[in-house]
C-alpha cells in the first residue's frame, strides 16, 4: 500500500486527497502520522475535548482485553490493588481514595450533595463546567468570580472575599480549564485550610500529572485529613481513559462514605484493571509527557512569531487570544480538518487548543497562518 | 494407589460414586479435576460459579472481538455510542428512544429510581424477598421500606401487595422475574395493577431476568412507559449478554421521569462495553444459546429436586430456588467443599438454596455431589 505522508497531502494532489477520504472513516487515530489519513470536516484531528492523542497504552489494553474475558462475573477484582497504588503514589492511605466512573461522577455527586442539602456554589470564571452546570440544571445557585484580570488565574483573594454563608462548596479546577493556569501552593494551601471551615473545597486536579510548574502542589494529603476538601483526579487524560471512565475522589473516610450512599455507578473490572497497569506504567507517562511538550513548544512558536497572547500550559492544551468570534475560529480549523475546543464565554474572543501529536500541532501552526495570519 | 474417578465415571453412575460414598479428599480433588474456572481446575477455593445468577458462557465471541477493537479509540471522549445502543434497544422494544436510557449497569436506575422515590420521605412498597439494591437507596435517601411477604406458593402477593398501599406511598418495586424465588407475575394482573396504582405512585419493575422468560403469562411492562410517567423498567446486560462485570444496564421510562432520575445518575458507561452490548443484543442466536442451555442445566437440577422430593420453584430465570430442609449455608459450605459455590442464604427461607445455573455438564456435577452429601 502506497504511504501517504504528510509532505504529499500538504501540496494536496487530487489522488491523494481522494485515497485519504476513502480512509477517514476507518481511522483509529486522527492524525496527520497515521498512515492514509488526511483530516478531514467529518473526521477532524482532534484537539477539542484534550484527549491523549496517542491512545490507551497498551499495557492497560491488554489488561483491559484479559479483564473481558470474566465478564460475565460479578468479581469485582483489582480495586484493592488500585487503589493502594494510588494510595502509595500519593501518600495518603487506600481509606483516603474512592474508585469512580471518571471524574466527572465524582463532581455530579458533590454538586448533588449541595442540591440536597441545599446552598450555594462558588466557582472561577471561566472553570470546567461538569459540577457548574450540575449545579445549574438542578437549580443550584452559582456565584462566579472572574478570574485575576492581569494573571487570568483563579483569584483565590476575590472568592474569600466574595465568599457568603450560603456557600456550600468551592469549586476550584487546578491547573484550570480552559485557561491552563496553576494555583501558587502556599496560597491555595492556606486558602483550603480557611475556607474548608466554613464550606467543602473542591479540588478538581485532572490535569495534575501534566504539571511542570515547580509552584505548583496537589492537595490530596490535605483531603486525606479534612472532611471539607475533596480532590478529584482522572484517568482520562495522561492515561487516555476518557472513554474508559476512571477517577478518583480523594477526601477523608467519612466524606467518601457520604459520597457513597449518593453515587449511581459502578466502575466496569476491566476498566480497574486497566487503570492498574496505566498508572504503573511510567515509560508510557514519561513518552506522554515529552509528547505534550513537544506539542506545546510547536504550538506556542507559532503564537510568539504572530504576538498572539497565549498560556504557558501546565496542561495538555493551551488558551490563546483570537481576537474573532469563536465560532467563526472553529469553522475557520474543521475547514481544515483541525477540530478545536468549545466556545468559552466569556471569553469569546479566545480559543482552547488540546495538544495533538507534536506533528499535527505543526498542521495546527500552518493553518493558523494560513486562515489567521494575513 | 490411583483412585481414578473421571466425568465419564460419574455420568454412568458407577456403585462407588452413586453410593453416596464419603470419597477421600485426594479422590475429591480427582474428581473437581474434570473442570476448570478461569483456566485453572476446580477447587474450593476456585470453585465453580452457582452462585450469582452469571452467565456461565461468557461474552459473545463475536462482542468480544468488538470490544477489543473499541480500545483503538477508548481515549476519547464519546457521545454517540450510549445513542446508537438506544437506538438498537428502541427497535428491539419498539420504544421512542427518547424513553431509553443506558448506564454502567441497571444498579445506576435501580439507585436513581430508589433515590427520587426516597428523597420525599415516603414508603417504597416491595416484595419480601426480592433483590434489595432499590431499597437501600430509598432507605440512603431518607425513604422507608414496607416488605409484603410472598404468598404461600412463593409467588409475589400482588394483592397483598394492593392492600399495603396507602397516601405515604411512593413506590412500588417488583422484581419480574423475581429474585431469589424465580417466580412470575401473571402478565394481566400485573398490567392492571400498574394502570391502577401508577395513578398513585411510582411503580419500578426490575426486568433483569426478563430474556429467560419462555412463560406465556408473563410479560415486560415496557409498552407502558410511553404514556405513564410513573412507570420505569429495568433491564441490564449483566445476565444473558454476560457482562455482570463491564456494566451495560438500561431503563425505559418516560422522558419526563428520565429528566428526573438523570439528576440522580452520576456514572457513565464505557465505551468498549456499549460497543460490546451493540453486538452483543443484535445476536439472536448466542442469546438463544445461552437459554437453551440455561433450561438444560434446570431440567437437570429439576429432576434431582423431584427424586429427592425437594419443594422447588418453577423457575423463569438462570436460577433456582428449593427447600433443602437443612440450613442453607450448612448446604453452602458442604457443596464448596466439593468446588461448587451456590447461593447464600436468604431471609425469611433459611432453609431454602438459590442455585444459580451454571453450564449442564458442571450442573451434573453439581447434583451428583448434592446427592452424594444429602441424598
Amino acid at each position: 500500500m502506497r504511504e501517504l505522508t504528510r509532505r504529499d497531502w500538504l501540496k494536496g494532489t487530487s489522488s491523494l486527497a481522494a485515497a485519504g477520504l476513502a480512509y477517514a472513516t476507518t481511522a483509529h487515530a486522527q492524525s496527520v502520522t497515521v498512515n492514509g489519513y488526511t483530516p478531514t470536516r467529518e473526521n477532524p484531528i482532534r484537539m477539542s475535548s484534550n484527549e491523549n492523542p496517542y491512545g490507551v497504552p497498551r499495557s492497560a489494553q491488554n489488561a483491559m482485553i484479559e479483564g473481558f474475558k470474566t465478564s460475565h462475573l460479578y468479581s469485582g477484582g483489582g480495586r484493592r490493588e488500585l487503589m493502594q497504588i494510588m494510595a502509595d503514589q500519593n501518600g495518603v492511605a487506600p481509606e483516603n481514595i474512592f474508585i469512580a466512573g471518571g471524574s466527572k461522577e465524582v463532581l455530579k455527586v458533590a454538586a448533588l450533595i449541595v442540591a440536597l442539602e441545599g446552598g450555594t456554589v462558588m466557582a472561577a470564571n471561566p472553570t470546567y463546567h461538569d459540577l457548574v452546570r450540575y449545579c445549574e440544571w438542578v437549580g443550584t445557585e452559582l456565584k462566579w468570580v472572574d478570574v485575576d484580570q492581569e494573571s487570568m488565574t483563579t483569584n483565590l483573594d476575590a472568592i474569600s472575599a466574595a465568599y457568603t454563608d450560603d456557600v456550600k462548596l468551592i469549586y476550584l479546577c487546578n491547573p484550570n480549564n480552559p485557561i491552563p493556569t496553576i494555583l501558587e501552593k502556599n496560597k491555595l494551601r492556606e486558602f483550603c485550610l480557611e475556607m474548608s471551615q466554613k464550606c467543602i473545597v473542591f479540588v478538581d486536579e485532572a490535569y495534575h500529572e501534566f504539571v511542570t510548574d515547580p509552584n505548583y502542589q496537589s492537595m490530596v494529603s490535605l483531603a486525606a485529613t479534612n472532611d471539607n476538601i475533596i480532590v478529584s483526579r482522572t484517568a482520562s487524560k495522561i492515561h487516555g481513559f476518557a472513554g474508559v471512565r476512571v477517577g478518583f475522589a480523594f477526601s477523608t473516610p467519612a466524606t467518601l462514605a457520604k459520597m457513597n450512599r449518593r453515587i449511581t455507578g459502578t466502575v466496569a473490572t476491566p476498566a480497574i484493571y486497566g487503570a492498574v497497569a496505566a498508572y504503573q506504567d511510567n515509560e508510557f507517562m514519561d513518552f506522554i509527557k515529552r509528547k505534550n511538550q513537544e506539542a506545546l513548544a510547536v504550538t506556542y512558536e507559532v503564537f510568539e512569531k504572530h504576538n498572539v497572547r497565549h498560556f504557558k500550559s501546565n496542561s495538555n492544551f493551551t488558551f490563546f487570544h483570537t481576537g474573532i468570534d469563536f465560532a467563526d475560529v472553529k469553522e475557520r480549523f474543521l475547514k481544515h480538518g483541525i477540530d478545536v475546543g468549545r466556545p468559552f464565554p466569556p471569553y469569546l474572543d479566545w480559543a482552547r487548543v488540546s495538544m495533538a501529536k507534536p506533528e499535527d500541532m505543526a498542521y495546527f501552526a500552518e493553518v493558523y497562518e494560513k486562515e489567521f495570519v494575513s | 494407589m490411583k483412585n481414578e474417578l473421571t466425568r465419564r465415571d460419574w455420568l454412568i453412575g458407577t456403585g462407588a460414586v452413586a453410593g453416596g460414598l464419603m470419597l477421600s479428599a485426594r479422590a475429591k480433588a480427582q474428581e473437581m479435576s474434570d473442570f476448570t474456572a478461569f483456566g485453572d481446575p476446580v477447587t474450593p477455593e476456585n470453585p465453580i460459579r452457582m452462585t450469582n445468577n452469571e452467565n456461565p458462557y461468557g461474552i459473545n465471541p463475536k462482542a468480544m472481538r468488538v470490544i477489543t477493537e473499541a480500545y483503538k479509540r477508548a481515549h476519547t471522549y464519546n457521545f454517540t455510542t450510549g445513542r446508537q445502543l438506544i437506538r438498537v434497544i428502541a427497535k428491539m422494544e419498539n420504544l421512542p428512544e427518547e424513553c431509553i436510557a443506558v448506564g454502567a449497569g441497571s444498579g445506576e436506575y435501580l439507585v436513581a429510581t430508589g433515590a427520587l422515590c426516597g428523597i420525599t420521605g415516603g414508603d417504597m412498597i416491595a416484595p419480601y424477598p426480592t433483590f434489595g439494591g432499590i431499597m437501600r437507596a430509598a432507605q440512603n435517601f431518607g425513604g422507608n421500606v414496607i416488605e409484603v411477604p410472598v404468598a404461600d406458593d412463593m409467588s409475589i402477593d400482588i394483592e397483598a401487595m394492593r392492600k399495603a398501599v396507602t397516601d405515604k406511598t411512593t413506590c412500588i418495586y417488583f422484581c419480574n422475574p423475581n429474585n431469589p424465588i424465580p417466580s412470575i407475575i401473571e402478565k394481566n394482573a400485573l398490567e392492571q395493577f400498574c394502570l391502577e396504582f401508577s395513578k398513585k405512585a411510582m411503580i419500578v419493575i426490575d426486568e433483569a431476568y426478563y430474556e429467560y422468560v419462555r412463560d406465556d403469562s408473563f410479560s415486560t411492562m415496557a409498552h407502558l412507559v410511553k404514556d405513564n410517567p410513573n412507570i420505569v423498567i429495568l433491564r441490564t446486560a449483566s445476565k444473558i449478554h454476560a457482562f455482570a462485570n463491564v456494566r451495560i444496564g438500561f431503563a425505559f421510562a418516560h422522558p419526563d421521569t428520565m429528566a428526573k432520575l438523570m439528576m440522580f445518575r452520576s456514572g457513565t458507561a464505557t465505551y468498549p462495553s456499549l460497543m460490546g452490548a451493540i453486538t452483543s443484543y443484535q445476536d439472536a442466536e448466542y442469546q438463544k444459546f445461552v437459554v437453551d442451555k440455561n433450561y438444560e442445566s434446570l431440567a437437570i437440577l429439576y429432576k434431582m429436586f423431584d427424586e429427592l422430593g425437594m419443594r422447588y420453584v418453577n423457575a423463569h430465570a438462570n436460577f433456582v430456588y428449593a427447600d433443602a430442609g437443612k440450613d442453607a449455608n450448612e448446604v453452602r459450605d458442604k457443596l464448596l467443599e466439593s468446588g461448587v459455590l451456590i447461593g447464600r442464604q436468604y431471609d425469611p427461607f433459611p432453609n431454602w438454596i438459590r442455585i444459580s445455573t451454571a453450564k449442564p455438564e458442571e450442573t451434573e456435577y453439581m447434583v451428583k455431589v448434592y446427592k452424594r452429601n444429602f441424598g
